[in-house]
């Protein structure tokens, strides 16, 4: 009959379970508060527009909301930079102490508000029930557009982080659309971009900075989405038939405050894991760069004859037409490593913090820049634990490299068009 | 049938939501007008204490809330309420309270920002750059829907359970 027999299976059982209802009831079931709620989370019409309602809500909540607590660190750690240049006698040690450990773990740690609080209201959203819907609304579009609607899960999650989402993969049971799914799931803005937006788009855009990241997170999305059917429709190897998209939806619950703290506690403690690794090594070395030749830069104070200069002119000419200079250059060369130390970079490169930092970094850019700048972040290469999360995934070497130069291709050509669109518009 | 809506029930989602859509298109024609037709422009068109210069996700979620209290009336109109007018009401009031808990947050988080920052920001937050949030439409749309809220909700609570 050419029908998948998993869909025919489920749809002879719910004949079966209606006609047995029918009998055993009479007229009409009393819709429940359950049914009310699906019946306008699931609408047609209504479903999508209430799903992107809820997503700006949440970046409202993670953006807006967080602010005085990343404040208040960047206040700590303001103070303690502060008294390491002014006790320390040694000078080099007071330079590492100051800008190295204070300035950059300071730089970085002033995200973990933004951060656990929108895992926050994730956890709000998947304990309650709706995320199941929004899964369920997105399906259509999802398929529609070349994905699958098990891909809604994984590209959830790489939300948070595109490590565990590509692991997350492994639930989708054909092959070809495991990998379309690998390969577009780093576009999905993971939570080690939001501190780039937020430090840029805060610095650059002002007022309109929510309407900014909130901008990034769709523009990932949609991008995800275009390459998926670019993909399916180019290469050979997805062009096959998707099976159905089946999935119990869980009932509706109010959520506990011990479960949602919990689950914020899971995945955000995971930012402070790789703060206190993976960030504090990375950031050691980059002190080291910023700083030296000691001599040339005048004991790590003329940041512009560093080792971290030299690399970051060597690579500023192709960057030029997108109008980011060698410190943008620099910071998102660095980010390759992991996507929180651009805005490390960015402090050792103006020698400022918190919002000092924010005013270092407003000089560097026009909001159209900012916003390229920002895109170029959401898309270019993902970081090297998602690479390596890619490599073991697809086990192979030749759709990792594809994954580096389709992303890097995308990154340069969509941020060229923002920064032509916005200067046919007449933005500076 | 508990699942249907009184008059004064629809009466009342539907004032509220025309409020909702009349302040959500004013918003809507801030942000167009300080993002697209004159970037960085320090008037908007509509200066109203609260409606906000340039929110353009914000001005198209009221729009949403507007329309989903809108539907119950659009329902009868069109004669295919059936048991649809209460779980657009349910949408909307949840969106609508969202919202304005959302709103209220931010405007707490803004004072306890100037707190910190003190100083010049603190002076001109008491001077009155707080009005712009505590006036914001969506706060006091939202405390004006909270008897169509509770109203809606015990009703749907009972519907079913």
């Amino acid at each position: 009959m050419g029908e998948n027999p998993e869909v025919y299976l489920i749809e002879k059982r719910y004949e079966l379970i209606h006609s047995i209802v029918s009998q055993v009831m009479r007229g009409e079931r009393p819709l429940t508060l359950s049914d009310m709620l699906d019946k306008i989370f699931l609408h047609k019409v209504f479903g999508i527009p209430i799903f992107l309602a809820l997503w700006w809500a949440l970046f409202r909540f993670t953006f807006d909301v967080s602010a005085p607590l990343s404040d208040l660190i960047d206040l700590a750690f303001s103070k303690l930079g502060e008294i390491a240049m002014t006790h320390v006698p040694n000078e080099r040690l007071a330079s590492f102490l100051a800008q190295g450990i204070c300035a950059g773990f300071g730089s970085v740690l002033v995200f973990v508000p933004p951060i656990f609080f929108m895992f926050l209201g994730l956890a709000v959203l998947e304990d309650t029930g709706y995320l199941a819907r929004a899964a369920f609304v997105v399906d259509r579009v999802l398929y529609k557009l070349g994905l699958h609607g098990k891909s809604f899960i994984p590209m959830l999650i790489g939300f948070g982080c595109n490590v565990p989402a590509v692991m997350a993969t492994r639930t989708i049971d054909t092959e070809q659309d495991r990998v379309l799914t690998i390969l577009v799931n780093p576009l999905m803005s993971c939570s080690a971009r939001l501190p780039v937006y937020v430090l840029v788009g805060g610095a650059v855009l002002g007022a309109y900075a929510a309407a900014g990241i909130y901008g990034m997170y769709l523009l990932g999305i949609g991008l995800a989405v275009c390459m998926a059917l670019l993909f399916r429709k180019a290469i050979p190897f997805f062009k096959a038939e998707r099976p159905a998209f089946i999935m119990e939806l869980p009932l509706y619950a109010v959520p506990t405050w011990r479960g949602l703290f919990m689950h914020m506690w899971e995945r955000g403690s995971d930012f402070l894991r790789k703060a206190g690794t993976i960030i504090f090594a990375v950031m050691i070395v980059l002190w080291f760069l910023s700083t030296h030749p000691w001599a040339a830069t005048h004991g790590g104070v003329d940041v512009a004859s560093s080792y971290m200069a030299v690399i970051g002119r060597t690579l500023e000419p192709l960057f030029r037409p997108l109008g980011f200079d060698w410190r943008c250059v620099t910071a998102l060369f660095f980010g390759f490593l992991a996507k929180e130390v651009v805005v490390e970079t960015f402090g050792l490169l103006t020698g400022a913090g918190g919002a000092d930092l924010r005013e270092a970094v407003s000089s560097l850019f026009t909001p159209v820049k900012a916003l390229a700048f920002m895109a170029f972040t959401l898309i270019y290469v993902p970081c090297v634990a998602t690479l390596a999360a890619i490599y073991r995934e697809t086990g192979s070497l030749k759709w990792t490299l594809f994954a580096v130069v389709y992303e890097l291709l995308l990154a340069y050509a969509v941020s060229l068009v923002i920064v032509v669109v916005g200067h046919v518009l007449g933005f500076p | 049938m508990p699942s249907k809506v009184g008059l004064w029930m629809r009466v009342y989602s539907a004032f509220l939501g025309g409020l909702y859509v009349s302040f959500g298109v004013m918003e809507l024609m801030n942000a167009v007008y300080t993002m697209l037709l004159n970037p960085g422009a320090e008037s908007p068109p509509i200066t109203l204490v609260g409606v906000p210069r340039g929110d353009l996700f914000g001005a198209l979620v009221s729009i949403l809330i507007g329309v989903l209290l809108e539907m119950p009336t659009v329902l009868v109109v069109t004669r295919t309420d059936g048991r649809n007018s209460l779980p657009y009401m349910l949408g909307g009031t949840l969106l609508s309270a969202v919202f304005g808990g959302l709103y209220t947050l931010i405007l707490a988080s803004h004072t306890l920002s100037a707190l910190i920052a003190g100083g010049e920001e603190l002076r001109e937050w008491l001077a009155g750059g707080w009005l712009t949030y505590a006036l914001r439409p969506e706060i006091w749309l939202f405390v004006s829907a909270v008897p169509l809220t509770v109203k809606v909700w015990l009703r749907a609570r009972r519907a079913g359970g």
